[in-house]
């Protein structure tokens, strides 16, 4: 019983808690289902780069190049090994071009010229042209700017990699029955692992800054994938962002101030000028006698079925006609004669003892008196209740609102405003749900003020029909 | 219904007209210049034929006389009709539905107990918010592409509703909406009926549980004969909100008012309901018809009131 309350609780309350969420996701997520940060990635081959590495198979040494260039009809490149001051003999490969657009090259190498703890230096022609360093590593580049120079550290590299077919898998080749050593290089103080097939994961402590290594020994041919671990920080930004609210606040082209403020002037003084007369009209039809009561309250009455739609356009020539349009009082005052509000303070109003007004009467009180004394304090969780209810439609009123401000007004309210972030064929959710949050915020916290009046002075006037 | 003056009786003096009018006239005024004036404007218009939009400051510069003609059109276009029958569709679901869900909650919740005043204000305060903005959500709750109630439905076996999405099915489309709209404005009658229920003596119950009575017969011939003013209420409020329904619909259908259904050889939209179908002439720059499909339903409006009042009962 109290489960299916607490879930029907839920349901009801899931629209705003979406909004919320929403408005705090990173743009362009909003229909992402995923809401739990992710501290475990699988991470693209670009951010790790394990090729580049020499690698080693039974009796061979193999260098694996690798070139981006998808205009380049033709890669070579050029190595060679050991110190700078006493290098080998140049040798040179040509790359074959892979789907991807990237150009690469295993070589194997002598073992006696290539030894593992070296100076290496390579360096790439285009196209036949003039050799030129690799553009990935210019750091590695040599003093005279025309080799990338790598010094080669370890004793064995058991691990060559190909890109696999969905990106972000590699293979593995390793020598058969041997073991080999995992090497990834990338940014220090990482968490790292790899899954390798369906082998368990195999952990790569940093050995040195940036460089993470871990033996393992599979046979023959495996695919693995590097799943780095980060830290909550990042996986929630990765989600969750504050931009949206930043973006509403401090925009330069979205004043939410000014926004704010119009539709804060503009729902204060509906709702207050609207309890006013109806609480007025409410009194005289409650308590007083004249001619043509019933029929007048009844035509009133009758215009609450015409839906609203029909009164826009003639409303709108006659705020034209009187000089309203960009003003408060073309978006206040046409809303100003509301016949539900007329309807709950009569019926508040007529539920108020007689006696209450005799005995004031008796008393010698003024008209005047009599209302400011008697009927406003009474009636005052209806009018709390009538002010929520009016301040809640005008805050959110957006066609009339749209419909008197001209482009250029400087009295565009809120709900006018956010449509800005209304795109002809995509919506910005994510800002618009921010932009919500913002205009719901001054309602719940009206409600949740006056909650006490409103539920009284709402049941007051409906219980009594 | 109508309350009587609590006091003087007898003839009605000029000067009590008098006194009545000092505290009429402001209300009476603005109802007269921007309700009431609109109004017989409306009519007017309904008697013309208004289609171009020639010239901002002068909307009525082309009007052309042609009596009834846009009645005419009306009561035989199926689009109009078809747009009553959803009309009522959805009234009778967002009512029935409504009036259901708050009895329940408010019966549930009753009580005085810890966390209830929570609950209650709870499930109040959606009532309050923007229904754009409520039925904006509602559109991304109902997205096939990760909403999460299509996630819901795939997850019961409803995977082809799931990947359709929901609002993209046109049987779905107007049962889709009058929910969220229930569970939006489900607070509204659970006060209703909570204060109601507060009212009711308790030495009823007492003498029922006494007397032996279910609880199903305490439902039946106790307590919803006691609720019978809320339900009268709800029913009228009600009937006037779905004819007035056109935010929900205008925002949870992206402003199409719903995807294409066949019936009877018409091509027909499933959610465009009469509301709607009101604003998309209006949008079409036909006044003329707009207006006088005000009035056809302003009429509907008023015979389903009374028969709702007739139906129901006169109370008080």
């Amino acid at each position: 019983m109290y489960t299916l309350i607490v879930l029907i609780f839920v349901f009801v309350q899931l629209p705003m808690l979406w909004m919320v969420v929403t408005a705090f996701r990173v743009k362009g997520t909003a229909f992402r289902l995923d809401m739990i940060p992710n501290i475990t990635v699988q991470t693209p081959p670009s951010e790790f780069d394990p090729f580049a590495l020499p690698r080693v198979g039974q009796g061979e040494r193999v260098l694996h190049f690798e070139f981006a260039d998808e205009q380049a009809s033709s890669v070579e490149v050029q190595w060679r090994a050991g110190a700078a001051d006493d290098p080998t003999e140049a040798q040179s490969a040509d790359l074959k071009r892979a789907l991807d657009g990237n150009w690469f090259a295993d070589v194997a190498v002598d073992p006696s010229v290539f030894t593992f703890t070296a100076t290496f230096d390579y360096r790439y022609s285009i196209d036949g042209g003039e050799p030129i360093p690799d553009p990935r590593r210019p750091e590695l580049t040599t003093a005279e700017g025309d080799w990338t120079r790598v010094v080669v550290e370890g004793t064995t590299f058991g691990l060559g990699a190909d890109r696999g077919s969905d990106g972000d898998r590699f293979k593995v080749y390793v020598s058969e029955g041997g073991g080999g050593v995992a090497r990834v290089i990338a940014d220090p103080g990482l968490s790292l692992s790899i899954l390798l097939g369906e082998a368990p994961r195999i952990d790569l402590p940093e050995t040195s800054a940036g460089v993470y290594e871990a033996t393992f020994e599979p046979g023959g041919e495996a695919t693995y994938r590097i799943v780095r671990r980060r830290g909550w920080g990042e996986a929630v930004a990765e989600m969750y962002t504050l931009d949206n609210f930043k973006a509403i606040l401090g925009s330069e082209d979205f004043n939410f101030g000014r926004y704010f403020m119009n539709s804060l002037v503009v729902a204060t003084f509906a709702g207050l000028l609207t309890v006013l007369l109806c609480t007025l009209g409410g009194y005289a039809f409650a308590v007083k006698q004249f001619h043509f009561r019933e029929p007048i309250f009844r035509i009133l009455l009758a215009s609450m079925l015409i839906p609203g739609m029909i009164f826009m356009v003639p409303q709108f020539s006659i705020v034209l006609k009187l000089g309203w349009m960009n003003s408060y009082q073309g978006m206040i005052v046409p809303h100003l004669a509301n016949v539900f509000g007329l309807f709950l303070m009569r019926q508040y109003i007529s539920q108020i003892p007689g006696d209450l007004f005799n005995a004031a009467e008796i008393d010698g009180a003024s008209e005047l008196q009599l209302f400011r004394n008697v009927v406003i304090p009474v009636c005052l969780p209806i009018m709390a209740t009538l002010f929520l209810l009016t301040f809640v439609s005008q805050w959110s009123n957006f066609l009339w609102q749209l419909i008197v401000n001209t482009g250029d007004s400087p009295l565009v309210t809120l709900p006018v405003g956010l449509q800005q972030f209304k795109g002809q064929n995509s919506n910005d959710w994510e800002k618009i749900m921010a932009g919500a949050c913002f205009s719901i915020l001054p309602i719940t916290v009206l409600f949740v003020t006056l909650q006490k009046y409103f539920i009284q002075g709402l049941t007051a006037g409906a219980v009594k029909e | 219904m109508a309350a009587k003056a609590k006091h003087s009786v007898g003839r009605i003096t000029l000067r009590q007209d008098l006194a009545a009018g000092l505290y009429l006239i402001p209300f009476l005024i603005v109802f007269i210049i921007f309700i009431g004036y609109p109004v017989f404007h409306s009519f007017w218009i309904s008697l013309h034929r208004v289609t171009i939009y020639s010239d901002f400051y002068d909307i009525f510069g082309s009007m052309e006389m042609v009596g009834l003609d846009n009645y005419r059109r009306i009561t035989s276009d199926p689009i109009f009709w078809w747009s009553v029958v959803l009309t009522f569709a959805y009234a009778f679901m967002t009512i029935v539905g409504g009036m259901i869900l708050s009895l329940a909650l408010a019966l549930a919740l009753r009580k005085a107990k810890r966390g209830f005043g929570i609950l209650r204000a709870g499930f109040f305060l959606p009532n309050v918010f923007d229904i754009f903005v409520v039925g904006v959500i509602w559109l991304m709750l109902y997205n096939p592409n990760g909403g999460l109630v299509s996630m819901m439905l795939s997850l019961g076996g409803a995977t082809e509703a799931a990947q359709q999405g929901v609002l993209n099915n046109p049987w779905l489309t107007l049962p889709a909406i009058a929910f969220a709209m229930i569970l939006k404005n489900a607070g509204f009658g659970m006060i209703l009926f909570l204060v109601s229920l507060a009212n009711i003596n308790e030495s009823i119950f007492e003498a029922a549980q006494v007397d032996g009575a279910s609880p199903r017969q305490t439902l039946f011939r106790i307590t919803l004969p006691q609720l019978r003013p809320i339900i009268i209420f709800l029913a009228i409020t009600g009937t006037v909100g779905s004819l007035n329904a056109f935010g929900e619909i205008f925002a949870m259908t992206d402003a199409t008012g719903g995807s294409s259904v066949q019936v009877a050889g018409e091509t027909l939209q499933s959610a465009r309901i009469s509301a709607f179908h009101l604003f998309m002439r209006f949008n079409e720059s036909a006044y003329g018809e707009a207006a006088a499909i005000s009035f056809v339903l302003l009429g509907i409006a008023l015979i389903i009131s009374w028969i709702n009042f007739k139906i129901l009962g006169q109370s008080d």
